[in-house]
């Protein structure tokens, strides 16, 4: 099949068959139309990258009349988001989307012109685009497969009268095709256009449950997303007027100087696409929703284009004060939101706290801007993706079996659903440890930080703080799912369910075993096509710099004697469990009860700790949304005094 | 380095350090004992301990925390093999932070009120230590430009000249990494305490046995990263470490548990500062 026809069928496929769910109500039909589809959307994937793998970037314009769609499309969908937010009466929704009609056609017709644009590429799909792309079919079309499962459940528990899975699919499998769009696009319209519609499937996500907290967070994540757009335009507007150009790639190969302010405009879009504080609120509303949907948001979609688009960027700025700001900026969200993360009891929100704080880490290696640090940034994106999908999709089943997604509820769920725990703990641990793919990048770009010396010392420290809290959070929830008595009832595993968790657990563990292949075949390929060197020497599958090594497969020999032989040796321990110590004699029985005064039997119970007086967000939300604001605002005086 | 002479030095640190760990505990404990006016034990009394724990019956109450308790041994062993095959520093500081996970991690895989409340608190140390750790790795680098402890053997000066305020940093993580006092927030040394014995409270016989041999692995760990402060000649700055060793337990006993917030609170406030104000003063006068 040729290149063209991949990349148009990537885009539309998706959208094809999001049509196609709007008509299909039988959970059986929604399973065999989205398992063929994902099969189908995979296999294309991959044929695309094994064609660009071999015979270099693809290069390509559908016909120009689809320039005059996607211009009209733009009109609608800015007209119905100002319909949203007259009816809702939220002026944030109408005032940034009247801002971004009159400023559209401005940009439109009287900076472009109008016609100008065609000479411009509208494709450009290298081994990055690649790259987001297999992370968004395979995670974003396993995270499909487990919908099928979750949401009948889901409606269940709602008790809904009549189905709403033919709208929940439609924008859930349309979001896939224009995600593809979106990383593949060249041309910033057409980027916009793509941009537009993520956010609108966006929205209607959030809101899908339709109760007012739903409704009101997915306005919020509107007008958010529509500050976003407004720079984009505007970054539109001043690259063509400074160097006559709307391709990303004649952007950033377009020499310093008059660049960096539109690109600077674009980092912010970023920004707020991936939720960087002062954006977070956003993302923190979006858990409204059904699981599915944070576990897309979060991994293979949304917040993903935003962090794409920094580190696309990323050439364009390299070795500017820029550069450094945009560091210095992701390190400081990495930290305060690592930080944040610890008050939280509520899983979800733990969840996507790290999601920013990752995000961060990646702003922050594209900032960096070292060989070294864009392998991190773009390993963080594979790997990040593949563990936090598998998480909220552990999250949510456990929210089903459990009925909450508070993490004191979750205590002792390792006896109750053993499998989904392993799977959950192993989530956990490689968002967590070395040699784990995610604490890898975190180890790469630590390095990559400390060598660039100067400035960046205030980067790393930001980085070492971060990490340490990242420890704290992770390890509290963790051992908070150990711990447990007897189980109540029997673990009920639906297929897909559990086949996708388990599927990405073994593909966490698997991609990061085999981090240096991983390396060879598609992250290095993709930095000398954005321009950069080689990060490592790959000689015996170890990766080594010229300041440090790591051996991954040798760790994991190491990790498989240090912790899978003593848990499988556990496992055949048969000897009678005797009662903990609780400073007094034990009251026998399942309960945790000992003698007290009197004779009287007392209660044990322990809670989580989070110690709110210091990590909860009425303490440090004001102060990071603050100095967050004063960042970004030294970010662009640094760009416009330059 | 030739490949037989570095397996040789692991395989000799591997036999040697639950010696040396054992040795300077018994030193701890005599010394200690002193400072209060006591006789103490004699020397080899860790080792004696460790017979009886292993040769005691157990009782477990959960098998997750047996597990645990393995793997905090075997990972801390790991690191231990890392450095002393100069290794890079940050590996090994992340899988020693793996290592202290699994302590925690078994902690709460008990019901233990008390053992719970300690693992929280063993966290709370990690937060505190950790980044002057991995920051001191970077130090490291900013010296010898490179991240692995062979770089510094290499080295041509002693790194103390250069990087005295992360020397500082560095015993502060120490205090709290040997879990002595003020740091000793997650165990106390004695059982008859608010904590009973923090995370140690649902271990008896060969598991405790096999947590304590582990301490001693980390003992002699971090004290021989200390050491690479001075590594022309390394005997100075095994003395060096050896005078820290012995800086600690005096800090330990005329120093009282104090709260977990004031912990973090000094080791950011003063490791991190003192390092990155080393930094800066290494990257102005460079």
């Amino acid at each position: 099949m040729s290149g063209e026809l991949l990349v148009s069928s990537l885009v539309l496929l998706p959208v094809a068959v999001a049509l196609c769910c709007l008509a299909l109500r039988c959970v059986s039909g929604q399973k065999a139309l989205l398992l063929t589809a994902m099969a189908v959307l995979m296999a294309a994937a991959v044929a695309l990258a094994l064609r660009v793998l071999s015979e270099g970037p693809l290069v390509y314009s559908p016909a120009a009349a689809w320039d005059n769609v996607i211009a009209v499309l733009d009109y609608l969908i800015i007209g119905y988001f100002l319909y949203i937010g007259f009816t809702s009466r939220n002026s944030l929704v109408l005032g940034f989307g009247a801002v971004l009609a009159v400023l559209l056609p401005v940009v439109q017709f009287g900076v472009l012109g109008g016609h100008a644009v065609a000479a411009v590429p509208v494709f450009h799909v290298d081994v990055l685009s690649i790259i987001m792309c297999l992370v968004i079919t395979v995670v974003g079309g396993l995270i499909v497969l487990y919908a099928t499962d979750y949401m009948p459940a889901h409606e269940a528990h709602l008790k809904l009268e009549r189905t709403r899975r033919p709208q929940f699919f439609f924008w859930f499998v349309l979001f896939l095709g224009v995600m593809n769009g979106l990383v593949f696009a060249d041309s910033l319209l057409w980027l916009f256009f793509f941009w537009e519609v993520t956010t609108l499937c966006c929205y209607h996500l959030i809101r899908h449950d339709l109760n007012e907290e739903a409704k009101a967070n997915a306005l919020r994540a509107l007008w958010m997303n529509l500050v976003g757009s407004v720079a984009m335009v505007a970054a539109i507007g001043l690259a063509y007027t400074n160097v006559g150009t709307v391709s990303i790639q004649e952007l950033i190969s377009g020499g310093a100087g008059l660049v960096l302010l539109p690109i600077a405009l674009l980092c912010l879009t970023g920004f707020t696409k991936a939720a960087q504080v002062p954006f977070q609120s956003w993302l923190l509303g979006a858990m409204v929703a059904p699981t599915p949907v944070s576990a897309l948001l979060h991994s293979s979609t949304m917040v993903k284009a935003g962090v794409y688009l920094v580190l696309r960027l990323a050439p364009g700025y390299a070795d500017t004060s820029l550069s450094l700001l945009v560091a210095v900026f992701g390190a400081f969200v990495f930290m305060v939101t690592s930080l944040l993360a610890i008050g939280q009891n509520i899983s979800k929100r733990v969840l996507a706290y790290s999601t920013i704080a990752n995000l961060g880490l990646i702003i922050c290696c594209a900032g960096i801007n070292t060989d070294l640090a864009i392998a991190a940034g773009i390993a963080l994106i594979i790997f990040h993706a593949v563990s936090k999908g598998m998480l909220f999709m552990a999250v949510g089943v456990a929210e089903q079996q459990i009925g909450s997604r508070d993490i004191e509820d979750m205590d002792g769920l390792a006896a109750r659903s053993p499998v989904l725990t392993i799977a959950a703990v192993i989530g956990m641990l490689s968002m967590l440890f070395l040699p784990f793919g995610v604490a890898f990048a975190k180890w790469a770009a630590i390095e990559a930080a400390g060598a660039q010396a100067g400035w960046f010392i205030a980067v790393v420290t930001l980085l070492a703080i971060g990490s340490a809290a990242t420890l704290v959070f992770w390890c509290k929830w963790l051992g908070r799912m150990l711990g447990g008595s007897a189980p109540a009832s029997k673990e009920q595993k639906p297929f897909l369910a559990y086949g996708s968790v388990l599927l990405l657990m073994a593909g966490a563990v698997v991609l990061s075993i085999f981090v240096a292949p991983l390396m060879t075949v598609l992250i290095q390929p993709a930095l000398s096509g954005m321009g950069y060197g080689q990060a490592f020497d790959l000689a015996g599958w170890h990766l080594s710099t010229a300041f440090g090594f790591f051996p991954p497969w040798a760790l994991f020999l190491a990790l498989a004697v240090a912790v899978l032989l003593p848990a499988l040796a556990a496992r055949g321990h048969r000897k009678e469990l005797d009662p903990v110590y609780l400073c007094g004699a034990n009251v026998d029985g399942p309960e945790l009860r000992f003698t007290g005064i009197a004779g009287e039997p007392v209660q044990a119970a322990t809670g989580g700790a989070y110690w709110t007086q210091w990590f909860g967000e009425g303490r440090l939300t004001p102060i990071s949304n603050w100095s967050a604001l004063l960042l970004l605002t030294a970010l662009f005086a640094g760009v416009i005094l330059a | 380095m030739t490949l037989t002479w570095s397996l040789i030095i692991v395989v000799g640190a591997l036999l040697l350090a639950p010696l040396v760990g054992g040795v300077l505990r018994g030193l701890d404990r005599k010394l200690t004992a002193r400072l209060q006016g006591r006789m103490g034990p004699p020397l080899a009394q860790p080792f004696y301990d460790f017979g009886k724990l292993v040769g005691k019956s157990h009782s477990v109450s959960s098998r997750a925390s047996v597990a645990w308790a393995w793997a905090y041994f075997l990972l801390t062993l790991t690191a231990f093999t890392l450095f002393f095959l100069g290794q890079d520093l940050l590996v090994v500081f992340f899988i020693l932070a793996f290592a202290g996970g699994a302590l925690a991690f078994g902690a709460f895989s008990t019901r233990s009120p008390y053992a719970r409340l300690g693992a929280n608190r063993e966290l709370l140390q990690m937060l505190a230590y950790e980044p002057i750790l991995l920051l001191a790795a970077v130090a490291i680098y900013f010296q010898t430009g490179k991240f692995t402890v062979h770089s510094v053997l290499e080295a041509g000066e002693p790194l103390l000249l250069y990087l005295p305020l992360v020397f500082v940093a560095v015993l502060v993580a120490l205090g709290i990494k040997m879990r002595k006092s003020p740091f000793d927030i997650a165990a106390s040394e004695h059982a008859h305490q608010e904590l009973v014995r923090g995370v140690y409270t649902e271990y008896s016989g060969r598991h405790l046995a096999l947590i304590e041999i582990a301490h001693w692995y980390e003992l002699v760990l971090l004290l021989a990263f200390i050491a690479l402060f001075w590594a022309q000649p390394l005997w100075v700055g095994v003395l060096i470490a050896l005078g820290a060793f012995f800086l600690e337990i005096w800090i330990d006993n005329i120093a009282a548990r104090l709260r977990w917030s004031w912990m973090v609170g000094a080791s950011w406030g003063v490791g991190i500062t003192f390092i990155v104000a080393n930094l800066v003063l290494l990257s102005v006068l460079a």
